[in-house]
This record gives structure tokens, sequence and C-alpha cells, in this order.
């Protein structure tokens, strides 16, 4: 049983929930919690395709393992979806993933050096006041905060995290702005073309790209993908996403709003205003407001950035009573959807098996064509640890 | 701590007081407020006045109670609460089925020993270090209890209860929770009813 559908067959269980966390972290510090090393038997070059948390993470334990190695990145700045702003308010904000998600101790094993000496603090994020936003009435669900805990960093971000701890010794590895158009695996090595015309070769390669540019096909496969692992691509959805923080002269808004049924909307979890200085050193009031799917697409399908804060704005002035408009200073906007090479927000939604279509994508290509990412992740598909780990996985089956 | 100390002198001397009472119940159970957080509670319960009516052959038992409790429970890497509370109800027993009913009215106080941060090692993923705060609530709450005796000993009861947590600095917020446990009766002589 994996470590999801254990979670999915519990979260019946109410009662169950105080002890089925301290379960699970029983379960990972009695196996160990770090990764063990490994055994090398591989003496060639690996190329990774996509600087984001998966290609990064892949390129810390190449590193590690003294292989040789480059990593390709299209944009001109490594993180991906990962990706920070130091100049909005006094704290750096998280403008793409954000939430840590599972037990911070998982900070830990994507690192997993015994040897570092260093302490991360990490906000339990457990709101007192939760409003919900249904049929024009704004009504305050406070309790709602018992049944949501989540972890964020007090004084850093994902990027700043990758910044220090996995990216700090490999950053002239990196090469940028080099879109991957083709790789060429028909060979004994793998070719690898970029758009700006240059040329790479390795012996294997790990695509962590995000689905999104898998599935649109800007990157040929030579042989093409087998029709089992393009249907298993085609399968996932990862839809539009946005993320909009915004400073207002005043703490209006309460720590978590939901707009829609409080149950519907935690079930779903794809639009969400929150207190985005909850926990912080910081005096500033700043909105944050995360927003996948359907309901991003309201958004992101608009002309531009000052079109969606406009429709923002005037959301949140019908819910606070023009509080929003009154009290405002000033806002940032992140459409991963217009991002163009991620494309939208994250791998949510699986169209056939999960299990298979994970299992199908993780399978390498003739042994020389690997693939990672948060879209391959079994236990904690959609999340930074996710992708992580999925490097952590294949590069270890793809240097043993 | 001086707070939790003075209940307890009180739950001593209450129980001492009404030492003269049929019954010296004492009762603990799991306790779950938002049926998530899972903790323990501990009781007492006397009664103040006590009734008893007879209606065609049976006889009807009915009592006003009050009950103070001590309880803790927590939620893991969130928060360690300590309540103490004192419910006053009506408690309707029917000898024979040894079953009972008990409306009550609660009034407690809630010390919420909240996380605020944790620091990770990063070699191991330990946690180094937790920055903590104290919250105060008071907890009024409405109770619906029942229960049934298998013997004139012992007992299981259940609780469920609804209220508001309320502190001068924080929005208030809906408060509920079940109880389910023991009661014991550490009355040596025999007693009529319970």
């Amino acid at each position: 049983m994996t470590r999801k559908e254990f979670i999915k067959n519990f979260a019946a269980l109410g009662a169950g929930l105080p002890f089925l966390s301290l379960f699970l972290e029983s379960c990972d510090k009695e196996n160990g919690l770090l990764y063990p090393d490994f055994d090398v038997n591989f003496s060639g070059k690996v190329i990774v395709i996509g600087a984001g948390a998966a290609g990064l993470t892949a390129g810390y334990l190449l590193n590690k393992y003294n292989i040789d190695f480059q990593i390709i990145e299209a944009s001109s700045v490594f993180g991906g979806r990962i990706k920070r702003d130091n100049t909005f308010a006094d704290f750096p904000i998280d403008i793409g993933a954000e939430w840590i998600h599972e037990d911070p101790s998982i900070l830990a094993k994507l690192i997993s050096d015994a040897s570092i000496n260093a302490e991360i603090d990490v906000i339990t994020y457990s709101p007192d006041t939760v409003y919900n936003f249904k049929n024009n009435k704004l009504k305050k669900q406070n309790f709602g905060g018992n049944f949501y805990s989540e972890y964020k960093f007090k004084n850093t971000t994902w990027y700043g995290f990758f910044e220090k701890y996995i990216a700090s010794n490999i950053s002239n590895k990196i090469v940028y702005n080099s879109p991957v158009n083709k790789i060429n695996y028909s060979g004994e090595k793998v070719t690898i073309n970029t758009t700006n015309g240059h040329s790479f070769e390795a012996d294997k390669v790990l695509v962590t790209v995000p689905i999104k540019i898998l599935q649109e096909g800007s990157i040929d496969f030579v042989p093409s993908l087998p029709a089992t692992k393009k249907a298993a691509i085609d399968s996932i959805e990862m839809p539009d996403g946005l993320k909009v923080f915004i400073e207002f002269s005043e703490k209006f808004y309460p720590d978590i709003l939901f707009t829609g049924g409080l149950l519907s909307e935690v079930q779903a979890q794809d639009k969400l205003f929150y207190n985005a200085a909850f926990g912080k050193d910081s005096d500033k009031n700043v909105l944050g407001l995360f927003v996948v799917g359907k309901k991003a697409t309201a958004y992101t399908s608009l002309a531009d950035d000052n079109a969606i804060f406009n429709a923002i704005l005037v959301e949140l002035d019908s819910i606070f009573d023009g509080k929003a408009s009154q009290t405002y200073i000033k806002h940032i906007v992140q459409n991963w959807s217009k991002e163009p090479f991620v494309q939208g927000s994250y791998s949510y939604v699986f169209n056939a098996s999960e299990e298979e279509t994970v299992k199908t994508l993780l399978e390498p290509l003739d042994n020389k064509v690997f693939f990672a990412g948060e879209a391959l992740s079994a236990d904690n598909g959609a999340t930074v640890p996710g992708a992580g780990e999925t490097a952590y996985a294949v590069i270890e089956t793809m240097l043993k | 701590m001086k707070k939790v100390a003075l209940f307890v002198i009180l739950l001593i001397t209450t129980f001492k007081l009404f030492a003269q009472q049929k019954d010296k119940l004492i009762s603990i159970g799991y306790y779950a407020p938002y049926a998530i957080q899972s903790g323990v509670k501990i009781g007492s319960f006397f009664n103040i006045k006590e009734w008893v009516k007879e209606k065609d052959v049976k006889l009807k038992f009915s009592s006003l109670f009050i009950s103070p409790q001590i309880g803790v429970f927590f939620r893991p890497r969130n928060h360690t609460s300590f309540v103490l509370n004192a419910d006053m109800g009506y408690k309707i027993t029917n000898s024979k089925q040894n079953f009972y009913i008990s409306p009550s009215l609660g009034f407690g106080y809630l010390i919420a020993n909240q996380v605020l941060s944790n620091t990770i090692t990063l070699n191991s993923g330990d946690v180094a270090k937790r920055d903590r705060e104290l919250r105060h609530y008071f907890l009024p709450t409405i109770n619906f209890g029942f229960g049934n005796y298998a013997n004139k000993k012992i007992g299981w009861y259940t609780k469920l209860s609804f209220g508001r947590k309320m502190s001068p600095t924080i929005e208030d917020a809906t408060f509920f929770a079940f109880e389910l446990g023991l009661k014991f009766n550490l009355l040596k002589t025999e007693t009529t009813h319970k």
C-alpha cells in the first residue's frame, strides 16, 4: 500500500487522523529518513533537461556521486515553477510553489546529507480565521482552522531552499536560454539539440520538463515515443494556474478565505485566498491568491496581468464591501499559464489509472532516456518534495 | 499552572464536600474535540439535589448535578491544550434500565499551547526547537450525555458538546467535541440508584 493509498483509506476515519501523521512519521524514521547512499555502476555523462525542482535535485545527486553532467534549462533562470520575489514585501515570497505539504522533515530528506550543519525555520500555518464567501454572503467558519494545517518556510522560500542547499554547488553546470527541441537516442549516445542551435551529447538523459511541454510536442524524440508512453503523457491534465499577491494598508481579510461551499472547497483545493504574511516577522498585510484549474482559466484567459488583477480587486471589493480598493497598496501577478516553458500549474488530474500512468512514464527509453518530475511521483504528486523524490529514485536507477 | 492547581484543589474539595452523597463517581474518557483531535478527560460527578418519582410500577430517578472535569487534548505538531470545565445539568435515570440521559450546560477554560514554528535540523529532519504561544479561551458549551451502568460500580458514558471558543485576542470559533469513557462508583456502600 502506498502512502497516498494509506492516507485515502483513512481519510474517512476522522478519529484516526491525529494518529495517522504520527504513524507515518514513525514509518519514515523507522526506515531512516534520509535516502541511503548507493553504489554507482556508471561512469559516463548525464544530461538533465530542465532546472526545476526535479532537475536541480538530479544535478545535486549527480554532483554528489561525481558524475559528469550538465543541466539544460530553457529559460534564463533555474527553478521552473519555483520562483521567488524578494522585493514585493519585507519577506521573500514564493510566487510559484509555496507550501511544503508534508512533514517538514522532508526538507532534510531532499538534502539527505548527514554531515550538513544547518537548521531551517518552518511555520505551522494553522489559521485562526477561516471565512467562506458563498451566495453573496460572507460567513465566518473559524472552526475550519482545526481541519487545516500546512507548513511554510518562515524566513525563506522554496527557491531560497534550493538556491542554498541544492543548487549552490551545481549552478556552473546549468546552461540557460536553451530550449530543447530534439532528443535523439537512436545511437549509442543520446544527442540533444536546442532551438538556439546548440548540440549536446550524453550517455544518459533525464527529462524533467513539465508534462504540458511533453504534451505539446515541442521536443522531438527520435525514435518516437512509444504509443503507451504518449498515451500516458496525454492522459494527465496540467490545468491553468495563477498566483497573485496584494499588499493592503489594513488586514480586513481572514487567514483563509474560501469562495464556495467550505467542504467542497477544502476538497477541491483549487482556489484559496490566504494571509501570505501569516507567521512571518512582518507588519505588512499581504493577501495571496492561489488558483488552479477552471477557476484559474477564468483569470488567465483575460487580456493581461492588469485585467487579471482588476478582476480580483472587484471580487474582493464585493466580498469585503469595498475595503480592497480603499486599502490597496500594490500587487504582483504570476500567470503560470503564460510562462512559455511551463504553461500551467501542476499535474493533478489523471484521466487514466494514476498508478499505471506514473509507472509507464517512469519507464526509461532504451535505458538511455529517463523521466522525472512532479507528475511522476506516486505518493506526493504535484508537489516540490514529490518532484525531488522522483529525481532520487530515477538517478539511483540510472546510476546503479 | 496556578489555575490548574486551583482547579484540582477545587475538584478535591468538591469531592470531599459531597462525600455524604450516595455516589462518588469518577469518570475517565477519550476526549475528541472536533472529532479529529485526541485527548483524555477526567471528571467527577455529584448530585446536588435528587428526586424520585413513582410511575406505574417503575421508579424514575432524576437529579441536578455538577460535574467538574479536567482534560487534555492535542493535535500533533500543532498544539497541546488543557481544558478545565464544570457542567451543571439534569440527569434522568430509570433504575430498571440502568440507563440515563443528562443534558447540561458547561463553562470551561481552555489553555492552548500553540506551535507557531518549528526549527528543523537539516542533517536529520528532527525538530530542534518549537516556538510556541499560550492562548487562553473561555469555553461555554451545551452538552448532551447518556450512559449505562453494567453494575453498581462501573458504567460507560458518552457526551456530545457544542459551544464556542472565545478569546479577547482571537476571533471566536465554534467548538464541538465528543467523549466516550467509563464511570466508576468509588462508594463502598450500597446505593439505591446511580
